[in-house]
């Protein structure tokens, strides 16, 4: 029987300020942008009982509970602990399958001759990322990824929810409907007209009724509330290329324009890395010109970056490559591959300026983060805009 | 143009021009090779993608002087499949050139480019100091070294290695930044200063002209006592090297090599040493079991042992153990096993000797003797620093 944890991180982004300030602990926390037309991207338990939840306009979170302390994000710091969360999880099974920067499914099948059953690993991860990041997390235990999300859900914080095999169907039985992921404000209504509440309700159903009621997905819903799940869960992987492209309204007509160009790509696709955690060796570069012909041209660096300086650098290192004089070009595009989420280590001639680029990239995508995407950019790449 | 060359010479000449020859340049003349008449009996064979130039000089029966750029690779395929013996090469007008085999009904018709069009070829500026190094020595300094030139082209500095005649040492030095290698040989007499950064590309055609010349003795002058020498030549930004009938030029990448004598571990206070071919053997039956992401594995010594492990979450773990000659603390240390198994592969030796100060300093490696034909011996020096790993 197949034994898949889902673990998910209780308050993550309120939790980790609590952790990093003491001033903040058991006070209500909401992680957001300052403005009040911002969003809530996190609450701290303290704020909960107030109403207070994710998604929330701030304007709202603030009116229902007045005292509660914003805090602006730092997401390099939450995927910097996420780092630590997602190495605790890959010390027991390779099987990890990461929804977000605090959430996880794991498949542990194999791993409990090793560190025993299902429960017994939730435990000790649950102890681990206590002990190593001073957080908590809630765990569920099941057969399925959607029975132990559910479970997961059920009892937070510091929940450990397991359910036997065998035991699925009797779990759900109770449960209210909008516990399923994708049965919200518009779907639950629709189903509460015709009597339905509970998922036992769903799975005791004709699936012709659901189908009719939800279209093509009512099939799913229906095996879902049976607690009939064989989706495997698939291990994280780095994409194989990132970039980004663009297509000038003018065509570009000088090697600086299209330099320039390149920087405004390099920004973007630095931001990618930097937000997803991953370094990249290789640059290509792509030019299309007025008549519609492609070249690429590509730059394989001893040393993995993410930072828009050095692929600025790389890419232009390869316009000599291209021909450029008179030509016309249209678009411009920056493409990164052989994907790392290694970190690059020290060399035998470090260059300090190298962690410093990373820091400025990782402090870029944070102002971006809190302001959308005008917050901060370069001098050079005003005037474009 | 036209004239009649043996096809040995034409396609000794032909099949070097072909790592020269720029296919992917946006000048189409530098995927040409230059054929051009020179003087009364001789064919002048060239290539050239503006940094490396690449020229040589076959006898043979001119009837009519004049030149043409040819397709290199498309002259190399029709001259290897020409039957042995002459080949006639004649031009027309608009550049079409006929290769025929004399003897035999065997011809070929290629388009080419007028020879004016192709770029002039570097030429040593009058009185230039040059410098008469065997061809064993400089394949030495580069079969121990070139495997650690950084790949990077962004990096010019890296990616190529640093030749250095001091005194009576000549030197050569490559880095990527993770490892270093340094190889030194005295040639006994001969003083002299020069020191050049040559372009991986360049280093890659230079090992080919080695170990031709030494494969085939003959093919052009040789030194006082008979080993085949190289003319080196330093000239403004380019150098030249001559010899095997052949001149290869190269212009010189114009940066700084990092300070590299400042990375060599000097204080280093554990030494190991170790059956060279047991370690590579093991290094690198563990770094098949290792993390594709990182190659990574660790070395763990105990007096007398040393256990060589491996951890991948994907593909579990590998393990071997040999005995080495080491007495110091107990210490673990990580590496990418690639790394150390270029070193190893490059030398002769029976032993090598590992030198370890804290497990995230560079380790040194040095060839440390037991053979009749030592890497260590008195006047040639290798060594090769690592910089470790967080496993």
């Amino acid at each position: 029987m197949r034994q898949i944890l889902h673990i998910d991180m209780d308050a993550f982004y309120a939790s980790v300020e609590q952790n990093d300030d003491p001033a903040l602990r058991g006070k209500p926390v909401v992680v957001g942008g300052p403005s009040r037309r911002g969003v809530v991207c996190a609450a701290s338990y303290e704020a909960r009982p107030f109403g207070v939840h994710s998604a929330m306009p701030m304007g709202e979170a603030l009116r229902l509970c007045p005292k509660a302390i914003v805090v602006a994000p730092r997401m390099a710091r939450y995927a910097e602990v996420s780092g630590i969360v997602f190495e605790i999880f890959g010390r027991f099974t390779p099987l990890v399958e990461g929804l977000s920067l605090d959430e996880a499914f794991l498949d542990v099948t194999r791993s409990q001759s090793l560190f025993g059953d299902g429960a017994a690993i939730a435990r000790q991860i649950k102890d681990a990322v206590r002990r190593e990041t001073g957080l908590v997390a809630s765990a569920g235990v099941a057969s399925s990824k959607f029975v132990a999300k559910i479970a997961s859900d059920l009892k937070k914080p510091d929940a450990l929810v397991v359910v036997p095999a065998g035991e699925e169907a009797r779990f759900l039985d109770p449960l209210p409907m909008e516990r399923m992921w994708g049965i919200g404000n518009k779907t639950a209504p629709r189903l509460r007209e015709v009597g339905l509440r509970t998922i036992g309700d769903l799975a005791r159903s004709d699936p012709r009724r659901l189908t009719g009621l939800l279209g093509s997905w009512g099939r799913e819903v229906h095996a879902l509330a049976r607690g009939d799940d064989d989706r495997d869960v698939v291990p994280d992987v780095a994409p194989k290329s990132i970039g980004s492209e663009e297509t000038h309204e003018y065509d570009l007509t000088s090697r600086e324009a299209v330099a320039e160009s390149l920087l405004d790509r390099a920004s973007h696709v630095a931001q990618r890395l930097v937000r997803e955690g991953y370094w990249a060796r290789v640059v290509t570069v792509k030019l299309k010109y007025a008549d519609f012909t492609l070249l690429t041209r590509r730059a394989s660096l001893s040393e993995a970056v993410s930072d828009t300086q050095s692929l600025y650098e790389a890419a232009c290192g390869t316009l000599d490559r291209f021909p450029l004089d008179g030509e016309r070009v249209r678009l411009v595009g920056i493409s990164t591959s052989e994907i790392t989420d290694v970190a690059p280590g020290p060399t035998l001639f470090s260059d300090p300026a190298a962690s410093k680029r990373r820091k400025l990239e990782e402090l870029v995508n944070d102002v971006a983060v809190r302001y959308g995407d005008v917050g901060i950019t370069r001098a050079t790449l005003l005037r474009q805009k | 143009m036209e004239l009649t060359v043996a096809k040995k010479d034409l396609l000794r000449l032909v099949t070097r021009m072909q790592g020269v020859a720029e296919r992917k340049s946006t000048m189409p003349v530098l995927s040409n090779v230059l054929l051009a008449v020179d003087g009364p009996n001789a064919l002048r064979v060239a290539a050239t993608d503006l940094y490396l130039a690449l020229f040589g000089r076959i006898a043979g029966e001119v009837h009519k002087g004049g030149s043409v750029a040819v397709p290199a690779k498309d002259l190399f395929e029709r001259v290897k499949m020409m039957p042995d013996g002459p080949i006639h090469i004649a031009t027309q007008d608009n550049s079409t050139t006929t290769l025929k085999a004399t003897g035999s009904a065997r011809r070929y018709t290629l388009r080419g480019m007028p020879g004016d069009d192709f770029p002039p070829l570097p030429t040593p500026a009058e009185g230039s100091p040059t410098l008469a190094l065997e061809v064993d020595v400089l394949k030495a300094l580069i079969d121990k070294t070139h495997f650690s030139i950084s790949t990077d082209e962004t990096r010019a500095h890296l990616n190529s290695a640093l030749f250095e005649w001091d005194g009576d040492t000549v030197r050569m030095v490559t880095t990527d930044g993770h490892r270093l290698s340094k190889m030194e040989v005295k040639v006994e007499g001969r003083q002299a200063s020069a020191t050049m950064l040559i372009p991986l590309k360049a280093i890659q055609e230079l090992r080919r002209s080695c170990d031709e010349m030494l494969s085939n003795p003959t093919a052009g002058p040789e030194g006082k006592d008979g080993k085949p020498t190289l003319q080196i030549t330093q000239s403004g930004s380019s150098a030249f090297f001559q010899g095997g009938g052949m001149t290869f030029s190269v212009k010189l990448v114009d940066a700084q090599f990092p300070p590299y004598s400042q990375v060599i571990p000097q204080g280093a206070d554990k030494t190991v040493r170790a059956p060279r071919v047991a370690f590579a053997d093991a290094l690198k039956a563990v770094s098949v079991a290792a993390s594709e992401r990182t190659g990574g594995v660790k070395l763990s010594l105990t007096k007398g042992s040393m256990r060589i492990t491996s951890e991948s979450p994907e593909s579990g773990d590998g393990f071997d153990e040999i005995p080495v000659e080491y007495s110091g603390p107990n210490m673990s240390i990580g590496f990418n096993a690639k790394y150390f198994l270029d070193v190893l592969a490059s030398i002769t030796d029976d032993e090598v000797e590992v030198s370890l100060s804290g497990e995230l300093d560079p380790a040194v490696l040095r060839p440390a003797g037991g053979t009749t034909k030592s890497d260590a011996s008195s006047d040639r020096q290798f060594l090769a620093v690592v910089m470790p790993m967080r496993i």
